[in-house]
């Protein structure tokens, strides 16, 4: 998996495909969602600043999908009063966005402490 | 049925949004509209799932591909200089391994070459170390030989045939019929020559080339049908292969060689070449040690030879004929090779070095990356790839290069070997080269790997350059790019001693105005011309057709053209010349002219008189001496009036009887070079003979002319062919082409050189701009700090060119102790200066410094754009 990043596509996300993808994962770990819910809980957990244009949430699911990440069905749920396409996680995506979300969070840390530390003379 | 599902989806998607802009309090068609917008068009959407969907199916390595051009393309500097470097460095090695394979590996195209054997009898002492054999040692080596299965003699001479009703001037071979068994070769058509064949009355038979055939008979089926050559109906019994070509590849025909009793009894006639095929279990040292018992039983029947073969330093040489044909090629090719191979190295180090500056900067990328679940094996098979590309298109351009530059090459003529066979690249070059761009871009692609950069991405990311690895790597750059300025020095003052030599050479006085004269040549066969009278004859009116070319202003003609291919040397005495004791007589260029020759050449006259129609078969013998003969007889004294005999008792070299011919000599001409500049005549000069008095059948015609000589050929060939239709004229070229050509190799030699220094050059520039890029970018952080604190621009510029400056001085210290040693070796190609001339090594140093201080500026300003600020955050 690498960073695919056509610019227009990257213009458009404003995020690069790979966190997307796991953007994404990391809300359907709170339970099956359909997209506009899943496009919603990003936007709010991350006080707006990742506002994502809704249409490259699709590409993404379908990439997820095609990848056996996630699965998807129509299901009418009580929350909602028509038929939506819900997602969830598969075991695997589950295993693998624990792995990448521990890698993410050392750079993340690495990062921060490159950033943090104290100027020499 | 996926694009019905999506657009329910995407149906969906927008309904849900709306309702919440109408809860929100929007109108119901603003609250579409918003919930259109924020979904963007679903055309659009369906697009990039069907892009996405494609690429996924396409080979990751396509994928690689593009992403490597992509990243090439993104650094148009970084991939111009890459290329450029890899380019000239796969462009040398790839054409000096042409020529070394086709040189050095495949010299001689006949089956086992490798067991034929070259005998030829050596006189080092007498300036002739190479001579070939003579037909008196062939039946005694038949019987005391037995270190070889066949033995074989052969010559190369020119005869004359007609081809489209033009006489032409073809190169044959006249062999011995067990010729083409030693070789191990037979006919495409028909047969070899027969054993009977070589008989006097029985040899009118020819074997053709394939490509003389065609000339000859365009329909082909030229075995049974009759070829005049000289003027005599052969018919012709065989046709060799297309392929076949041995030692002379202008050879086109193959002739019985007839022995006479004459050429039988002629020892040391040196007018062949011999040779012979050894035995499955035989060795050349047997050979040569059964060769040298014949010698030594054919010298005791011939005492009255002994001082003088002993003087000259006599004794025969048995060497494979593969070995023989490139000796003097072998060190010096193998050297070019090894030089292309360290300059490729050099190249490919200097690349590694900038591959590594960059990567560099590249950390964050990969460093994210890897952090964003890019695999290692991913990210170094995308990077190997993205570095094939580049070594790639490097090789190709490096192969156009090489063949561009041996066209070059082929201008030179290497003895034996024609030039489209020496320049010819075949698959194995170019698998050479393949092997080389793969392996470059392997090991290009695997430098990121080898300087730790994602095996520890997070460690890649706050190293600054201070860990041990870091320090070892640049220790090792820095001695890297010490060695090439020290190679660079070495090779530009070897190159400028070779230029200096050239420009030496060049002005050499050659003795003769090459200016507006036209040279050709003719050869009058035995067969129509059979005595002295027919050739005089033939020459006072060929001279007077020329002589009356409109533009014509001097005409005469020579025997042996200055620059020639042929010269002709015979041992000549002077009376009262007293030999010192052990003198090793050499025999002084031996050359007949006409009269006119001297005016037309413009070679001045020192004292005497020049050649005259008077001079005639009747008349009193005459010779004329250059000034170096005219030193070595007659030291201090003017020559003209005394006289020239050639030698008849080889024990007593200064006995005259009445019998003895003696030559007057009337004239002193200066000095000319006649094998060439550098070359000249020797120690000992030459002497001359008019052509009335000595008629020669091999003449070159020389015409001054009052305009462009070139534009006379046709006239002088008209001219030739008016006294006698069937004569060949060849060779018709101006003088000035004739030297040219005689400096030619030389010329060569001197480019090569240059271009390897140029090369060798610019490798130690890029060297010393790769090591200072990368510890710019390495130490961005720690020039940021020094900025911040203070530190000015100027200060900034002054570290960063130290460091280079540093390497400059260690390397051309190096460089300059190295050059001399390396210099002695060329010392015998020099002409006119000493290997260990100061004043050029200087040169090349003051070269180096300024071309590298150059390479330093670069990098340097970089440092003093550094932002602090940027620098810090980064």
């Amino acid at each position: 998996m690498s960073i695919e990043r056509k610019p227009d596509r990257q213009d458009r996300t404003g995020l690069l495909q790979g966190t997307l993808d796991m953007l994404i994962r990391r809300t359907l770990l709170l339970g099956p969602a359909h997209g506009h819910e899943i496009a919603k809980h990003i936007q709010r957990t991350t006080d707006e600043v990742l506002c994502l244009e809704h249409g490259s949430l699709y590409p993404a699911l379908h990439r997820l999908e095609r990848k056996a990440l996630v699965t998807a069905k129509w299901e009418t749920r009580a929350s909602q009063k028509r038929e939506c396409k819900y997602y969830r996680l598969t075991p695997l995506g589950r295993k693998q966005l624990a792995a990448e979300a521990s890698k993410w969070n050392r750079l993340a840390k690495a990062i921060a402490s490159v950033m943090r530390a104290p100027v020499k003379a | 049925m996926r694009d019905d599902d999506l657009d329910r989806e995407l149906r969906v998607h927008l309904e849900i949004e709306a309702e919440e802009q109408r809860a929100r309090g929007l109108p119901e068609e603003e609250a579409r509209d918003a919930a259109r917008r924020a979904l963007g068009r679903p055309a659009r959407i369906k697009e990039d799932i069907h892009d996405q969907s494609r690429s996924m199916l396409v080979d990751g390595l396509t994928r690689d591909v593009q992403y490597g051009a992509r990243m090439l393309r993104r650094h148009p500097t970084f991939t111009a200089v890459v290329a450029a470097t890899l380019a000239l460095g796969v462009a040398a090695s790839t054409a000096l391994f042409t020529i070394v394979h086709n040189v050095l590996v495949r010299p001689l195209a006949v089956p086992d070459s490798d067991r034929v054997v070259l005998v030829y009898n050596s006189y080092p002492k007498a300036g002739s170390p190479h001579a070939g054999a003579a037909a008196a040692d062939y039946d005694d080596r038949l019987r005391g030989v037995d270190a070889f299965e066949e033995q074989a003699l052969f010559n190369v001479r020119n005869p004359s045939v007609e081809v489209g009703g033009v006489p032409e001037r073809v190169h044959a071979m006249h062999a011995t019929a067990s010729f083409f068994r030693l070789l191990r070769v037979s006919p495409r058509e028909g047969r070899a020559i027969a054993e009977e064949e070589e008989a006097p009355g029985r040899n009118r038979v020819v074997v053709l080339s394939a490509g003389l055939e065609r000339q000859l008979f365009a329909d082909g089926g030229a075995v049974g049908r009759r070829v005049r050559i000289d003027g005599e109906p052969h018919t012709v019994v065989g046709v060799m292969p297309r392929a076949f070509t041995f030692i002379d590849a202008d050879v086109e025909m193959w002739l019985p060689l007839t022995l006479t009793p004459h050429d039988r009894a002629m020892l040391h006639a040196n007018n062949w070449e011999y040779l012979g095929r050894l035995k499955p279990d035989a060795t050349v040292p047997q050979a040569q040690a059964q060769v040298d018992a014949v010698s030594a039983a054919s010298l005791s029947r011939h005492p009255e030879l002994r001082a003088v073969l002993t003087n000259a330093g006599f004794h025969v040489v048995a060497i494979p004929l593969q070995d023989d044909l490139v000796r003097d090629m072998r060190p010096a090719l193998a050297l070019l090779w090894a030089g292309s191979l360290f300059m490729l190295v050099m190249g490919s180090v200097n690349v590694a070095s900038l591959v590594l500056a960059r990567s560099r900067t590249r950390v964050r990328e990969i460093a994210t990356r890897v952090a964003l679940g890019a695999g290692r094996w991913r990210i170094a098979r995308q990077l190997a790839i993205e570095h094939l590309l580049l070594t790639t298109a490097s090789g190709a351009a490096g192969l156009v290069l090489a063949s561009a530059a041996l066209r070059v090459f082929a201008r030179v003529r290497i003895e034996h070997l024609p030039p489209e066979t020496v320049t010819y690249i075949d698959g194995i070059v170019v698998a050479y080269t393949i092997a080389t761009t793969v392996m470059l871009g392997v090991v290009l692609g695997a430098v990121p790997l080898l300087g730790g950069l994602f095996s520890d991405p997070v460690g890649a990311l706050r190293d600054d350059g201070r860990t041990a690895t870091s320090m070892r790597g640049r220790a090792l750059r820095r001695a890297l790019v010490v060695a090439q300025i020290s190679a660079a020095c070495i090779l530009l003052s070897g190159a400028g001693l070779l230029l200096a030599s050239f420009r030496h050479v060049v002005a050499v006085d050659p003795g003769f105005d090459s200016g507006q004269t036209l040279t050709a040549s003719i050869e009058l066969p035995t067969t129509r011309y059979p005595d002295g009278a027919s050739v005089r004859r033939f020459t006072a009116q060929a001279l007077d057709a020329v002589r009356a070319l409109p533009g014509a202003l001097s005409v005469g003609a020579t025997n042996v053209i200055p620059f020639g291919s042929d010269f002709n040397t015979r041992l000549i005495m002077a009376e009262g010349y007293q030999p010192a004791p052990g003198e090793a007589f050499t025999g002084p260029y031996r050359n007949v002219v006409t009269p006119g020759y001297f005016e037309a050449m413009r070679v001045g006259l020192v004292s005497g008189r020049v050649f005259s129609d008077g001079d005639t078969a009747e008349s009193r013998k005459v010779a004329i001496v250059d000034t170096r003969l005219a030193r070595h007889f007659w030291p201090g004294v003017d020559p003209v009036g005394r006289r020239l005999f050639f030698p008849e008792d080889r024990n007593d070299m200064t006995r005259i009887t009445e019998r003895t011919p003696l030559f007057l000599v009337v004239g002193v001409v200066r000095e000319v070079k006649l094998r060439g500049l550098v070359e000249g005549v020797g120690d000992v000069g030459a002497y001359y003979f008019p052509q009335a008095q000595a008629p020669e059948r091999r003449l070159t015609f020389v015409m001054r002319t009052d305009g462009d000589p070139s534009a006379l050929g046709n006239a002088i060939r008209r001219a030739i062919a008016g006294v006698d239709r069937e004569l060949p004229v060849f060779d018709v070229q101006p003088m000035v082409r004739r030297a040219e050509q005689s400096l030619a190799s030389r010329r060569t030699a001197t480019q090569l050189a240059i271009a390897f220094g140029v090369v060798a050059l610019l490798l130690a520039a890029i060297g010393i701009y790769g090591v200072l890029a990368y510890l710019v970018a390495q130490r961005t952080k720690e020039i940021g700090i020094r900025v911040a604190l203070g530190s000015s621009h100027a200060a900034v510029f002054r570290m960063v060119l130290g460091e280079g400056l540093l390497l400059i001085a260690v390397g051309a210290t190096i460089g300059a102790l190295c050059a001399p040693l390396v210099s002695r070796s060329i010392q015998s190609q020099l002409f006119g200066i000493r290997g260990s001339d100061p004043l050029i090594l200087a040169s090349a140093v003051v070269m180096l410094v300024v071309v590298g201080f150059v390479a330093c500026v670069l990098p340097a300003q970089r440092a003093t754009r550094i932002d602090p600020v940027v620098a810090l955050s980064e």
